[in-house]
């Protein structure tokens, strides 16, 4: 079985690896912020044990990993993850408001789609009470020193504020809690994440901070931040449960 | 006694010691020539990696479509989740990309003393290796009353994508409302085995939304096919199967299915199980190799093309390399991922043969992802080995488990579809 689903996600490492498209995209829905936070009342009240046993039934450990840190390039790490930016997510996919390499999140949005509102809060319990993830192997220490500065400072002449100011000091996630931590994600995914709000692809950032702030931002300036912030994974690695 | 029996008599030994350094030299400088047969899913990868393995060479591919229709997921084109020009690649890749000489033709003749074959347009083309991979063709006439003209017509195969599909999908839009589809499978071996169980899983999935009391009814020449396990839970979860109110019925050889008789006219077709009026009827022909094979003289009793199992050289005419649905291939199914693992194998053993190398061991993969409906998928993966000259299959892998996680065959969906994708890459670009 495990042999299985490794010839299987290799397969499909190599599918989504050459995903591109230069299709204009459809308007996807966004949310209005009092449904939101009506949505995500209950973001705080899963279960972490039934959160991890759904995390294996329902194949999630087969892309983000056995307790839900990345083990590839081609997905985000959930771990130490804030629940209510977890369940706003779910619940983003589920209503199809995001996109993956310029298509909706075809994998997610199908994952989502089985699950109901107190089995997200259960995996966000889950994914939050796992230690953030180390730092990714394909993480690059000179571009990471790069993107330190506009991170903690932004860029007062493009109105750009520091990235810090809401994902905290230490890409923890901060301001409020569907902010998500960045600490440690994947770099690739990073990038993928900002090119997309810069572009308008991704339009979750309810009243559009995110597009706001990627707009400005430069390829190389992006790329600096990914790997700043994935820098900030933790050293010892996560210790697996 | 020409200088290849001349080798052959004296035994390669032998034979080196009789060759001069200049006769050497010429050997090496000339470019070796190979030609392709087929331009489809083995023929296109053979010329590709070819390329990669004898960089040096001079390849000619001969293929009479510009515009070469894949049969993978041709059963998403005839309920309409995808249309043609998705599954429809063309040459300008392998042309730019690997100096491949595309030549838009058809073969219809061959010299095997002579190593010419002979195209349709006039002309031949002289070879040091030839790779044949034709594909099928249909055995017409095998029951009373089912013809050439029949399937072309009335009762479509939609074997090879393309005008058939078409067929096919305007006859279901246009069934009655409560009508039944019926399909007959075909016997073993056939292109694609889990392609005809897809198809009636993906009808039924269809009907459900445009005709949802309409049947599917399968009449099979056999008791058992490929993931029949894992598609008659998906039939049970998603149909009905098993219930009163199956969406859709199968009926074994064992049960009468094997069709005796097809009065074409009347979409008919008559069984031991009874007599089944429909208002649609795919009959899936059986299947042989493709009709230039047998033109050229590579193909044995069965219709099907014998080869040396670790390079793929034909058994009956030397030089010549059968690949792909037209080669005997024991226990690799014909499919396409099959093909395209032939077809690595068959260059590289060229690639070495004309280095003067021995072919090593070929590993093959075959993996087929089925839809059971738009959200489940079930799959089959099997790595395969040479033993004794037949190919087999190791025992790691496998088939689809059934679990009760919804996940599972969601999944196995989305990777069917991001496995296209990847794999016509493989083949065409
Ligand atoms: C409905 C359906 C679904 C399928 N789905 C899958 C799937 O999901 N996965 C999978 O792996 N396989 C699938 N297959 C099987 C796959 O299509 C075949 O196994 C594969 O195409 C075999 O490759 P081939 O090179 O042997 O033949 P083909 O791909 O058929 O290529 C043969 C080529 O030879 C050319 N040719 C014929 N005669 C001549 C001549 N005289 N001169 C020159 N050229 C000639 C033809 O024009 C053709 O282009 C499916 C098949 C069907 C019917
Ligand atoms: C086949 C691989 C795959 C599986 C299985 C999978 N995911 Fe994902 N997941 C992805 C990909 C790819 C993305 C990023 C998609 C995008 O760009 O929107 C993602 C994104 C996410 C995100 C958003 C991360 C972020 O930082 O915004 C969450 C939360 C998530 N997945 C949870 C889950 C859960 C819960 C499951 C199981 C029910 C699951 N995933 C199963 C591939 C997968
Ligand atoms: C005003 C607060 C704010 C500022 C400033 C801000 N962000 Fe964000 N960021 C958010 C919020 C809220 C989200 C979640 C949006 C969503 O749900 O799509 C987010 C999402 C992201 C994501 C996607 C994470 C994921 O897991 O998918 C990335 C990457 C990101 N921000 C990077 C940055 C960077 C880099 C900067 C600085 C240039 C920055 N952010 C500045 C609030 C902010």
């Amino acid at each position: 079985m495990k042999q299985r689903l490794l010839v299987l996600s290799l397969l499909l490492i190599a599918g989504s690896a050459g995903a591109s498209s230069t299709e204009k995209p459809e308007a996807m829905p966004e949310w209005e912020s009092d449904k939101l936070e009506l949505a995500l009342a209950h973001a705080n009240t899963g279960n972490p044990v039934e959160g991890k046993r759904l995390h294996h039934y329902l194949y999630c450990s087969a892309c983000h990993g056995d307790n839900g840190e990345s083990p590839s390039r081609n997905w985000p790490s959930l771990t130490g993850q804030k629940p209510d930016y977890v369940m706003k997510t779910l619940l983003d996919y589920k209503q199809s408001m995001r996109r993956d390499h310029y298509r909706k999140a075809f994998v997610m949005t199908r994952m989502a789609g089985l699950l109901n509102e107190s089995q997200m809060a259960d995996l966000a319990a889950y994914y939050a009470q796992q230690p953030a993830p180390a730092i990714p192997p394909s993480t690059n220490v000179k571009l990471a020193k790069q993107g330190a500065k506009l991170a903690n400072r932004g860029d007062d002449k493009r109105g750009i504020t520091a990235c810090s100011a809401c994902h905290g000091e230490h890409g923890e996630s901060g301001v409020t809690p569907d902010t998500p931590a960045l600490a440690g994600q994947t770099p690739e995914y990073f990038i993928q994440a900002m090119t997309m709000y810069k572009q308008g692809m991704r339009t979750s950032d309810v009243g559009g901070v995110m597009r706001m702030y990627s707009k400005s931002l430069t390829e190389a300036e992006i790329k600096a931040l990914a790997h700043y912030y994935a820098s900030l994974g933790s050293k010892a690695g996560a210790p697996k449960p | 006694m020409n200088r290849r029996e001349l080798l052959k008599a004296l035994g390669a030994g032998g034979a080196l010691a009789l060759l001069n350094a200049p006769a050497m030299a010429a050997a090496k400088n000339k470019t070796a020539h190979i030609v392709i047969v087929g331009g489809g899913i083995g023929g296109a990868t053979a010329a590709k990696y070819l390329r990669l393995a004898a960089p040096g060479v001079k390849i000619t591919l001969v293929e009479p479509v510009k515009r070469f229709i894949t049969c993978l997921r041709s059963n998403d084109v005839a309920v309409g989740h995808m249309t043609l020009d998705d599954i429809t690649f063309t040459y300008d890749a392998l042309r730019a990309r690997y100096k491949i000489n595309v030549v838009h033709d058809r073969v219809i003749g061959f010299d095997p003393d002579k190593k010419t074959v002979q195209l349709d347009a006039g002309g031949k083309l002289a070879y040091d290796k030839l790779v044949v991979s034709p594909g099928i063709d249909f055995i017409y006439g095998d029951v009373e009353g089912y013809t050439r003209e029949a399937a072309e017509t009335t009762l479509p195969h939609a074997w090879k994508a393309g005008p058939q599909t078409l067929l096919l999908k305007k006859q279901l839009e246009a069934m009655p409302q409560g009508g039944t589809f019926l399909m007959v499978a075909p016997p073993n071996p056939f292109r694609c085995p889990p392609g005809p169980y897809e198809r009636a899983s993906l009808i039924a999935e269809w009907f459900q939304k445009h005709n949802p009391r309409a049947k599917v009814i399968i009449l099979d020449h056999k008791d058992a096919f490929t993931k029949d396990v894992p598609f008659k839970k998906a039939w049970e979860r998603l149909y009905g199967f098993n219930t009163p109110n199956s969406m859709i019925e199968w009926i074994p050889a064992a049960k009468g299915g094997t069709p005796k008789r097809v009065d074409a006219a009347n979409r008919t077709v008559i069984a031991a199980a009874g007599t089944f009026k429909a208002d649609v009827v795919n009959y899936i022909s059986p299947q042989r190799a493709g009709t230039v094979a047998f033109r050229m003289g590579l193909t044995n009793r069965e219709g099907w093309c014998p080869v040396n199992r670790r390079t793929f050289e034909s058994e009956i005419v030397r030089d010549v390399h059968v690949i792909g649905d037209a080669c005997v291939g024991d226990s690799m199914p014909k499919s396409g991922y099959s093909a395209n693992s032939q077809a690595k194998v068959a260059v590289q053993a060229i690639a070495d043969m004309l280095a003067g190398k021995t072919p090593g061991e070929p590993s093959m993969i075959n993996v087929c992802y089925s839809l059971a409906g738009q959200d489940y998928g079930v799959s089959i993966a099997d790595i395969f080995k040479v033993v004794d000259n037949r190919i087999v299959k190791l025992p790691a892998s496998g088939v689809s488990p059934i679990t009760d996680s919804p996940a599972q065959p969601l999944l196995e969906a989305v990777y069917q579809r991001n496995w296209h994708r990847t794999f016509a890459n493989d083949c065409f670009a």
